[in-house]
């Protein structure tokens, strides 16, 4: 009896085996798209997708290209990826995807982008590891960059993020995150901005989301500045006068959070060690402070140059600080500091007085900066 | 190698309960206590946790009883093991025919109800999550067909497998929730204390629910080998239970906030295919983290049904006995016997499967099925076996 009960079970599990399990299309006959780009037009969604063809990519001998782009149009999302899917004689695969390059024009659509965002949500489709990015270009055009690029699109983004010190200090923007954002609604989202030119990609600047809200182009110092005082970025260079430039590192921020009469302060003291680029003298300094510190023996005359350039280096952070505030609040009535998030951790009163009232709280928002910089010799 | 006496150790106990409370609580509760209760979900879980706690105790508590009651009698059995005064022993000694039988078919179909619901959520789990795009009818019966094998072998087979694969399941999830710890922004956590009370009576019940199969640990005693320390095991499982779930609670809100939290189906399992391994050398680590949740919540379907087939087997037997001669002494046909003995597992396979579908069909019943847990079956669990204990108590006493 038992034994029948063995082969009866072994049996189902064969058949399962080989009835099921991954499917049966080939790898050849597969579409794995690297990178896609959506965008809304006054009817429709458009998407493009670009992926290498595998066929091509395995023949050495090939004098084909091996990237190819797919497009797709639709008046709903589900329209949308059925045409996907129906265009091309291939299966899609969405599993590689390294890239979703959103038009700013989806983004600054409010109830579109919701409907987009829900519908990959809810179908799983996209990982939620792909690299988030806003242009203005139009889907084709991105797609077709890979001929200029000399590599898929999804691949260049994915290296280019990887290698660039800028977005390799930051945390990278994922569609994980734009999920995050929309859901929990008073964040801030910074997402690289690409603007094809004719050969090359620009990562310049920054997209800003505030929750839901499309707030807008941002340049990229702004966009760093804001993403320093968030505690978001692992180092930050700043150049000062005669070729001279810091690096910053070891970021470390703090908030503190005052009311008065509805108007709300907040204070963030960031701490950081620089490393000074370009005057020897002032290096060689640094460095006999670092080694006399541990002797616990300083020379005041040198102590109080370096101090000097430090407050000096503070002060031009504070002005840079100040400035980027008052563009985002001015340009994009945006908080750059990310604060109102961070009220219920830092200042629960505050939080729960201005809980139904976001905009209120923007509104009547004042940020002061004070930066403590500790010159090092290596970061 | 094995002795094969149907009887499990305290550490195969343990782990089995683990398996039982783990699996469906992990799932369910990020999602569920976001809903309710976003950053004080943590405080839900372990405030559900006392109750459940304290319920622990009851065992002990009817045993001592016992314990008591033959102490007074003259009898020296305080030294007897576990089978002498397990609660399905009370309840036949207890006297009331009626009593009995209302108490086992609640126990049954609480049973089949929890194993219905667990298979509901392992089928949807398969097919939203592995094999997309598959038949939910055609999983669901193929894991039915699976637990029903698992039924047919026993609870010391079961308590076999599920001590061997404990390390196996629970080591990498535990390495994998270190790994998310690194993306854990603990501001989310923040503000605490922000919801109303109703809502925090709601989110405890709700935890309170998912560690329901640990209500038929009163009918697990005859199964446990001697010297089992029941009660001290059950708390053992529960504090285990407890840090995951409390866990997996604090890293799910930490990373996806409490906004994004209850919008989620299944956060633990989204959370496992966010997790960057060293070396980026395993792709699709979430489908192989899926298989926590299959053993564990086939452990939960397997107890469900375990229970309602033991169950039902000890109302038929009692049964048999009434129809031989009336008498309660005469023991049926033993052709009889087995035969009908063999119909309770796949009857039991196929009520699990009707609940099941009902679930998948009318999704409305699982309110009901909530609300039956929380009105009948957990007062039930407490108050039938203290009442039962003082009949018992008072009838040795007259």
């Amino acid at each position: 009896m038992k034994n029948r009960i063995v082969t009866i079970v072994s049996m189902i599990f064969l058949a399962v085996l080989c009835f099921g399990g991954c499917g049966n299309t080939e790898l050849e006959e597969r579409n794995f798209p690297l990178a896609a780009a959506v965008t809304l037009t006054k009817e429709n969604y458009q998407m493009a997708f670009g992926f290498e063809q595998l066929k091509d990519v395995a023949d050495e001998k090939s004098e084909k290209e091996n990237t190819s782009v797919l497009l797709a149009e639709g008046k709903d999302c589900m329209e949308l990826f059925l045409h996907a899917d129906g265009e091309n004689p291939g299966e899609m695969d969405y599993n590689h995807l390294k890239a979703l390059i959103l038009n700013r024009s989806l983004l600054e659509d409010e109830k579109q982008l919701g409907a987009f965002l829900g519908y990959l949500e809810e179908e799983n489709l996209f990982s939620r590891n792909t690299l988030l990015f806003v242009t203005e270009d139009e889907p084709d055009q991105v797609m077709e960059m890979d001929t200029v690029l000399k590599e898929p699109v999804g691949t260049y983004l994915n290296e280019r993020i990887a290698s660039d010190e800028r977005f390799k200090d930051s945390e990278a923007v994922t569609l994980g995150s734009l999920f995050r954002i929309w859901e929990n609604e008073n964040e801030n989202l910074w997402i690289p901005y690409i603007n094809c030119a004719e050969d090359k990609m620009i990562l310049e600047k920054y997209y800003l989301m505030q929750g839901r809200t499309a707030a807008g182009k941002v340049d990229r110092e702004t966009g760093e500045l804001a993403l320093l005082s968030e505690q978001k970025m692992k180092s930050y260079s700043i150049s000062l006068e005669d070729a001279e430039s810091v690096i910053l590192s070891n970021l470390c921020c703090s908030y503190a959070f005052t009311e008065q009469n509805g108007q709300v302060t907040e204070t963030v003291t960031i701490k950081a060690d620089g490393k000074y680029q370009g005057n020897r003298e002032l290096l060689q300094k640094t460095k006999h402070r670092d080694e006399k510190l541990e002797d616990l023996h300083t020379d005041s005359q040198d102590e109080n140059a370096l101090l000097e350039v430090e407050a000096e280096i503070e002060q031009t952070l504070e002005e840079k600080m100040d400035a980027m505030t008052e563009k985002l609040q001015q340009n994009q009535n945006a908080d750059g500091t990310n604060s109102y998030y961070k009220l219920g951790a830092y200042a629960r009163d505050i939080y729960l007085q201005f809980q139904k009232d976001w905009s209120g709280y923007r509104k009547n928002l004042t940020v002061e900066y004070h930066w403590d910089v500790t010159l090092v010799t290596s970061p | 190698m094995f002795s094969e006496n149907q009887k499990i150790s305290e550490r195969q106990m343990a782990r089995l309960l683990i398996f039982d409370m783990c699996g469906i609580s992990t799932l369910l509760l990020p999602g569920l206590l976001g809903k309710m209760l976003g950053t004080d979900g943590v405080f839900a879980i372990l405030l559900g946790a006392v109750p459940v706690y304290l319920f622990t105790f009851l065992p002990e508590l009817l045993q001592e009883k016992r314990k008591n009651s033959n102490t007074r009698n003259g009898s020296n059995t305080s030294n007897i093991s576990n089978i002498g005064k397990s609660y399905p022993e009370i309840l036949k000694k207890q006297g009331n025919g009626f009593i009995r039988i209302f108490v086992l078919v609640v126990y049954t179909v609480e049973g089949i109800l929890l194993a219905g619901y667990g298979l509901f959520l392992l089928s949807d789990l398969m097919v939203s999550e592995l094999l997309k795009d598959s038949s939910f009818v055609l999983a669901a019966v193929l894991l039915m067909l699976l637990c029903g094998y698992g039924i047919w072998q026993g609870i010391e087979g079961r308590a076999r497998v599920y001590e061997i694969l404990f390390w196996f399941v629970f080591l990498p999830l535990i390495l994998m929730l270190l790994l998310a710890t690194k993306d854990v922004n603990t501001i989310y956590w923040t503000p605490v204390m922000v919801h109303s009370w109703g809502n925090f009576v709601k989110g405890t019940a709700a935890v309170v629910l998912l560690y329901g199969t640990m209500a038929f640990v009163l009918f697990l005693q005859p199964y446990l080998a001697e010297n089992v320390r029941v009660g001290r095991t059950c708390r053992k499982s529960l504090c285990v239970t407890v840090i995951f779930n409390a866990a997996i609670y604090l890293i799910t809100l930490g990373i996806f906030g409490s906004g994004m939290l209850p919008k989620m189906k299944y956060p633990a399992i989204t959370l496992m295919s966010m997790i960057k391994l060293p070396g980026g050398f395993f792709e699709r680590q979430d489908a192989f983290m899926v298989a926590i949740w299959f053993f564990t919540i086939y452990a939960f379907i397997n107890t469900g049904m375990f229970y309602a087939s033991d169950l039902l087997k000890a109302v038929w037997q009692k049964e048999g006995r009434q129809k031989a001669d009336g008498k309660n002494e005469a023991i049926p046909g033993k052709a009889d016997a087995k035969s009908i003995e063999k119909l309770i597992i796949p009857s039991v396979m196929v009520l699990t499967f009707a609940v099941t579908l009902l679930f998948y069909r009318l999704p409305e019943w699982k309110i009901m099925f909530i609300w039956i847990q929380a009105i009948a079956f957990l007062p039930l669990t407490v108050i039938l076996p203290l009442c039962i204990g003082e009949i018992s108590k008072c009838r040795e006493k007259g």
